[in-house]
């Protein structure tokens, strides 16, 4: 009798115990009071060491508002600004001085402004990396001219800028998943030692009526500053030569016409060597299935002439194109396609003795493009309008 | 520092209780065996006196015979 | 003397023990910051050095099928260097008990629980574990079984998950690195998962089962566990590449680097609460096993009084062990492994080759 007694007053106790813990949770979070980060840039500030943390906050919606009058359109996004000298002072400054708490989990991206970009990033990513709140799936984007501008822009399609640019990068994704540059992937670049990080630019474009945000090439990084960057051709010309292509197009001019050529799929082999005499050889192979997606021109040839001449000139292109990503990396020194990192993974023992004079067998390197076209389609026409025998 | 003590009490009452009733001395013997380092030891926490870490001591013991990685 | 009658049967002995295993792949951080992406390789030569230990442990068992680990030493070393021994193991199972707890604490503040204090979780953890070791080794073991299928699930829907992400360059180049590398990740793996099977010695002699299928079910405890472990690696060396000794725990960020379009993103919460039960039911066991050892060192017949007071010193122990994560896994890393082996392998070894040279167990005549 008495232990029952005792067994239930222990009990209570217990009972009165965990009430006092559970009563006094601690990472408790409520929707209503937090500030949903969509987007952080980082831009250089007037003082030298200091730096600009621009954090785009995604403002919760409720459905009742929520409806397609224009009124609450400006009103969408927060943007806030804080000056210090590294992110994660700057988050804590806003923090402090906001009503709501910040919630970093559903970051999308983290846009550099070009000036810090150029003056060296290293140090200023490491809170990205660290902080448990941030992913290593969030994207890496270089700003044409400042992160700010980019982060703030309000675009008729879509009200929060950097939900715009992910749906963007996740449609280039389909196209070759190297224009989707992570975090995880830049990081792996900066740490590779030989290989050059390289990250999409994006560009605000100020239309008399409206905003328009666009990649504008690729950002070269050396070490880890920006040296200079890839236009749009070089870019497309980088993009194929990494191969694993699976959409988007070509398009060729020769004397005879234009030819625009539908992409199915690319992919590419490359090895690696040395030259007996001392310098470092890539054979990069491209094998390439295309469609023709529309021709102008081409008029005097017969359908039978034409197809061996469309491939020609496709493999002519793409093989250009290659070449004038390569001199342009080239010319930067910066390794973009990893050609160390293959050396290195292929060849490790020889890599030891060469690793010290990378950019200096970088600079030498020939690349020998071997392009292989097949074009098996021609659409759902055979024959096009202007061509000869196509009268009747 | 209070709701240290009441756990430990906490679990004298629930433990240590029965043993004695039992008058099983050996019990006892390793109940506080368990119970007086714990106690010991949670109230240097709580008094923020640091108390140096067996295994990092091992470890330092170990290296200084040349026996570690790197 | 028996302590705790309870009796499992050997499948439930099985999945224990793989589980167990399985449990310890949260620290293959430890081998990937010393061998990078050849990590894979450090897994494959750990598991194949520890075969070997496997079949010393299953000697022991078949050997001396109704006594556990300190029954063994007595008997082999006599009362008094056994009890020394028996005691050097009880610091042992302790110690081990009170790492994985502040692993379980640092894991869970790390994840779900930023603010919550360190404390808080690793008493919430001990008190219910303690119910179940309240309640003897068939509570403990009794979830096991449904521990690894789900371990295992996850495993294969992780994988599956990440695979639009695995770059087979990745695993390149193999053997870049100084010798010495791979002896420290093998023994590291060959320490700090699969030696610290010894615990299992403690409770063989509740397991049913017969001479023949002891040894089948240790080598299929240890094929679940070590298979676990392999993928586990390989799968985090593909994702992430150069960058995996950056992360105190790669699989995390693996986890959460799961995306497929908006819709199969951000689930790392299921994945973590997983990783927390197994950790959970790896501290449950060795809670167990030390409050076992605790009693049977001092001749306690009713070790349930033990328990919260074990549990009490396992936290406050747990808690001066390490200062920071960094420090733990330095010395996880350089000396640990040394410090393990003496109990993991030596000792179990020795104890062998004691008995079979005093021809122990004596039969005794019914």
């Amino acid at each position: 009798m008495r232990g029952i007694w005792l067994k239930s007053a222990g009990l209570l106790m217990v009972l009165l115990l965990f009430s006092l813990l559970l009563a006094g949770c601690w990472d408790y979070h409520e929707l209503e009071t937090l500030f949903i980060v969509t987007g952080v840039g980082l831009d250089k500030a007037a003082e030298p060491e200091k730096m600009e943390i621009i954090l785009q906050i995604g403002k919760t919606r409720s459905p009742a508002t929520g409806s397609s009058d224009s009124s609450n359109q400006k009103d969408s996004i927060i943007l806030m600004k804080a000056i210090k000298d590294t992110t994660v002072e700057g988050i804590m400054q806003l923090d402090q001085n906001s009503s709501r708490t910040l919630l970093l989990h559903h970051n999308q991206m983290m846009i550099l402004g070009r000036d810090i970009a150029e003056a060296g990033v290293k140090g200023r990513i490491d809170g990205f990396l660290r902080n448990q709140e941030m992913r290593m799936e969030i994207l890496v984007m270089v700003a044409d001219r400042r992160a700010e501008e980019i982060l703030s822009a309000k675009l008729e399609e879509e009200q929060i800028s950097s939900m715009y640019l992910y749906g963007m990068m996740q449609d280039l994704y389909n196209i070759s998943p190297y224009y989707k540059i992570r975090m995880l992937d830049f990081v792996s670049r900066l740490r590779d030692g030989t290989s050059s990080a390289v990250a999409p630019i994006v560009k605000l474009d100020e239309l008399e009526d409206k905003k328009e945000l666009k990649l504008e090439g690729m950002a070269i990084f050396k070490e880890d500053k920006m040296v200079g960057s890839l236009n749009d051709q070089e870019l497309q010309g980088y993009i194929w030569t990494m191969g694993d292509v699976r959409q988007s197009g070509v398009a060729a001019q020769s004397d005879k016409g234009r030819a625009v050529f539908h992409i199915a799929k690319l992919e590419t082999k490359r090895e690696v060597g040395l030259k007996p005499e001392g310098n470092v050889r890539v054979k990069l192979s491209v094998y390439a299935t295309l469609d023709v997606a529309e021709l102008r021109g081409f008029g005097e040839m017969t359908p039978l002439e034409l197809m061996p001449y469309l491939v020609d000139l496709s493999e002519k292109q793409i093989s250009q194109q290659i070449m004038a990503a390569f001199k342009a990396a080239q010319e930067l020194d910066a390794d973009i396609y990893g050609f160390g990192l293959d050396f290195h993974r292929l060849h490790p023992k020889v890599w030891k003795t060469i690793k010290k004079q990378w950019d200096q067998l970088f600079r030498e390197l020939e690349l020998d493009v071997e392009v292989n076209v097949k074009l098996p389609a021609t659409g759902q026409i055979a024959k096009s309008l202007e061509m000869e025998d196509a009268k009747p | 520092m209070i709701t240290v003590l009441i756990f430990f009490a906490l679990i004298l009452l629930i433990d240590l209780y029965p043993i004695v009733r039992r008058r099983s001395w050996r019990g006892a013997f390793g109940f506080l065996l368990l119970f007086i380092p714990a106690l010991t030891l949670a109230i240097l926490q709580q008094k923020n006196i640091e108390v140096p870490s067996l295994m990092l001591a091992l470890g330092d013991l170990l290296k200084s015979w040349g026996i570690s990685y790197r | 003397m028996r302590i705790d009658k309870g009796s499992i049967s050997g499948m439930q002995f099985m999945f224990a023990m793989a589980c167990y295993i399985q449990a310890s792949t949260l620290l293959t951080s430890f081998v990937a910051a010393v061998t990078t992406q050849d990590s894979w390789l450090a897994a494959l030569f750990g598991s194949l050095v520890c075969l070997p230990l496997i079949w010393l442990f299953r000697s022991l068992m078949v050997m001396f099928p109704n006594q556990n680990l300190l029954e063994i030493l007595d008997e082999v070393y006599g009362p008094v260097l056994g009890k020394i021994l028996g005691a050097a193991y009880c610091w042992f199972f302790i110690t081990l008990a009170s790492i994985n707890l502040t692993d379980l604490g640092d894991f869970t503040k790390l994840t779900i629980m930023e603010e919550t204090p360190n404390v808080v979780l690793l008493i919430m953890c001990i008190l219910v574990a303690a119910m179940a070791v309240r309640k003897g080794v068939s509570l403990v073991t009794r979830f096991s079984d449904f521990f690894v299928t789900v371990a295992f699930s996850i495993l294969v829907v992780s994988i599956v998950l990440v695979l639009n992400q695995i770059k087979p360059a990745n695993f390149l180049p193999i053997f870049d690195q100084p010798p010495i590398k791979y002896i420290q990740g093998t023994h590291i793996i060959a320490t700090i998962p699969y030696g610290e099977l010894v615990v299992f010695l403690m409770i063989h002699p509740n397991a049913k089962m017969s001479r023949r299928d002891t040894g089948r079910y240790l080598l299929w405890a240890f094929f679940l566990g070590g298979f676990t472990m392999l993928f586990i690696v390989l799968r985090d060396v593909a994702v992430l590449g150069n960058t995996l000794d950056m992360f105190t725990i790669p699989s995390l960020v693996t986890l959460r680097l799961v995306n497929l379009g908006m819709a199969l993103s951000r689930v790392e919460i299921l994945f973590v609460i997983i990783l927390i039960m197994l950790l959970f039911f790896k501290i449950m066991v060795l809670y167990y096993i030390s409050v076992l050892t605790v009693a049977h060192l001092l001749k306690i017949k009713k070790y349930r009084n033990l328990v919260l007071a074990l549990g009490a010193l396992m936290v406050t122990y747990g808690l001066t062990l390490y200062p920071c994560p960094v420090r733990h896994a330095a010395s996880a890393q350089e000396t640990v492994p040394f410090i393990w082996s003496p109990f993991e392998i030596l000792l179990p070894l020795l104890t062998f080759i004691v008995a079979k040279i005093r021809k122990l167990p004596v039969r005794k005549e019914m």
